[in-house]
């Protein structure tokens, strides 16, 4: 689904990525983990069209980038809650059909499906100021579902949430994304979260970002989390922990 | 020390300091006047200004000088409301008209509105547009930076969210606009105030109706009294339409 050759990115002389390839399948959901400014948005913002100015090959549903982003879109759930804050919850997750074209009553129907889905049917027509993050966050990706483009990114979208926020999130997306099989690419640097989600993790080295690692969390497929506590899943955790550690002392 | 706070208005509740202070200020002024302290030419006693303000709006004619100035400032607001927000709303979306029009922003609002004049009488002449004129000048420069300074603070992820959703020019100048509407609204409010300043000097300009120039008439025959009528009304004018825009803002703005 994506193949990025060759990615490299520079502010003036600071070089942020190097060389960096990688590819992601069709409803695979990738993470991407490193250390902190090893450059993990700047590689997504590269791979889903935000930034145009990087060297590298950049393909996407067999295309070149930009044939794919001069027809379509992929759809971005930020950390801050990119929710238009004069419109109400329904409103919101409507931005997306100004992407997909619907007819009235089918948006309607997308929208309430969406609510009962996220958990906000009682919430429809709140605004933003009447939401706590995790319910903000919940309406950014009813939005982004909403949009129905093949890919959707995440950058640290549960990174200010509190602990049982963000785990709660979490199931709900894995959820979402076992009966959807939308292509995901998310970038955390919370281990646990991106070991609990994942089929495949990068973990980038520090700037400039090179990929360092890959490791396989396919098998971490159960929605309970109490496979957080399973001794595969704490030993995968500690290996990629460390290998982190070892990327941040890394200059 | 206590920790330090932002003071916000509490709504519903009486201003006993300002109330005070009002009927402290009110006293001395009338001790002022009665024990002669300050001559009556300079400070008229609170009687002999309501009474010219009863005499004024009986027979002077006080109500259509009120009337004409609310309009003059109303037009000249609106007329400047209505390029700033679109004009600065393009400059902020077309790098090249910000580019031509933002130096000559900066510069004419440095200029004072009554050097103005002379210009103004020479390409207007001595009718209602040289006061409009005045007025947009010393409002639409304001504004306009105002908006355009606004428009920088969107967030990024908004511009973000515009190309996710693949809006086009018309959709992210609707979201840019849309996203700093309270802002405007609160500009608006300012700057209104701005134009009603301007107001006397607009009204210098060989004016034969308007608060500017009933208040220049009393000057010319050292009528005091009408002098200070003249500037509580248009304090009070000011002060009524503040407090009408703050009254809408909750209403207009719900999802603050």
């Amino acid at each position: 689904m994506i193949k990025a050759s060759d990615i490299s990115k520079s502010y003036g002389d600071m070089k942020i990525l190097q060389s960096i390839s990688l590819s992601v399948s069709k409803g695979e959901l990738v993470c991407i983990l490193g250390p902190s400014g090893s450059g993990k948005s700047t590689l997504l913002r590269c791979l889903i069209g935000l930034d145009e100015q990087f060297a590298g090959q950049l393909e996407i549903d067999k295309k070149t980038a930009q044939i794919y982003f001069s027809e379509r879109r992929i759809a971005l759930v930020a950390q801050q809650y990119a929710n238009l804050h004069w419109k109400n919850v329904q409103e919101n997750i409507a931005t997306a059909f100004a992407y997909r074209k619907v007819l009235p009553q089918e948006g309607r129907n997308i929208v309430a499906g969406l609510l009962d889905e996220l958990g906000l049917h009682d919430k429809g027509k709140s605004y933003m100021s009447q939401l706590s993050g995790g319910q903000q966050q919940r309406v950014a990706i009813g939005r982004a579902l909403a949009q129905n483009t093949e890919i959707i990114a995440f950058d640290e979208p549960f990174g200010a949430l509190d602990h049982g926020t963000r785990e709660s999130l979490q199931v709900m997306l894995k959820r979402l994304n076992q009966r959807l099989h939308k292509t995901i690419l998310f970038v955390t640097h919370d281990v646990e979260e991106a070991v609990f989600l994942a089929d495949r993790i990068i973990v980038l080295t520090n700037s400039p970002a090179q990929i360092a690692d890959t490791y396989d969390c396919s098998a971490f497929d159960d929605l309970d989390t109490s496979i957080k506590y399973d001794p595969d899943f704490i030993a995968i955790r500690k290996k990629i922990q460390e290998s982190i550690v070892q990327q941040s002392k890394q200059k | 020390m206590k920790r330090p706070s932002i003071q916000k208005k509490q709504s519903g509740r009486v201003n006993l300091i300002f109330i005070a202070s009002f009927i402290s200020l009110i006293g001395l002024w009338m001790l002022a006047t009665t024990l002669k302290w300050v001559d009556p030419l300079f400070l008229p006693s609170l009687g002999e200004i309501g009474h010219r303000a009863l005499f004024l709006s009986n027979e002077g004619g006080f109500f259509g000088d009120i009337a004409i100035s609310v309009g003059r400032v109303m037009l000249a607001f609106t007329i400047s409301a209505l390029i700033a927000v679109p004009l600065a709303a393009f400059m902020s979306e077309f790098r090249w008209l910000n580019r031509l029009i933002e130096p000559y922003i900066d510069f004419i609002r440095y200029l004072p509105v009554p050097a103005l004049i002379p210009l103004s009488i020479l390409i207007f002449g001595i009718g209602e547009e040289a006061k409009i004129a005045l007025l947009f000048t010393g409002t639409f420069f304001q504004l306009i930076l105002l908006i355009l300074d606004d428009l920088k603070q969107i967030p990024s992820t908004y511009l973000d969210l515009a190309y996710t959703l693949k809006y086009g020019r018309g959709k992210l100048l609707h979201l840019k606009l849309a996203s700093i509407a309270p802002q405007i609204y609160n500009n608006c409010r300012i700057t209104l105030g701005w134009c009603w300043t301007y107001l006397v000097i607009a009204e210098l300009v060989a004016s034969q109706a308007g608060i500017g120039h009933m208040i220049k008439e009393a000057q010319r025959f050292s009528n005091t009294a009408d002098v200070f009528v003249g500037i509580m009304v248009m304090g009070i004018i000011g002060f009524a339409s503040d407090n009408i825009l703050k009254f809408f803002y909750p209403r207009i703005f719900k999802y603050q």
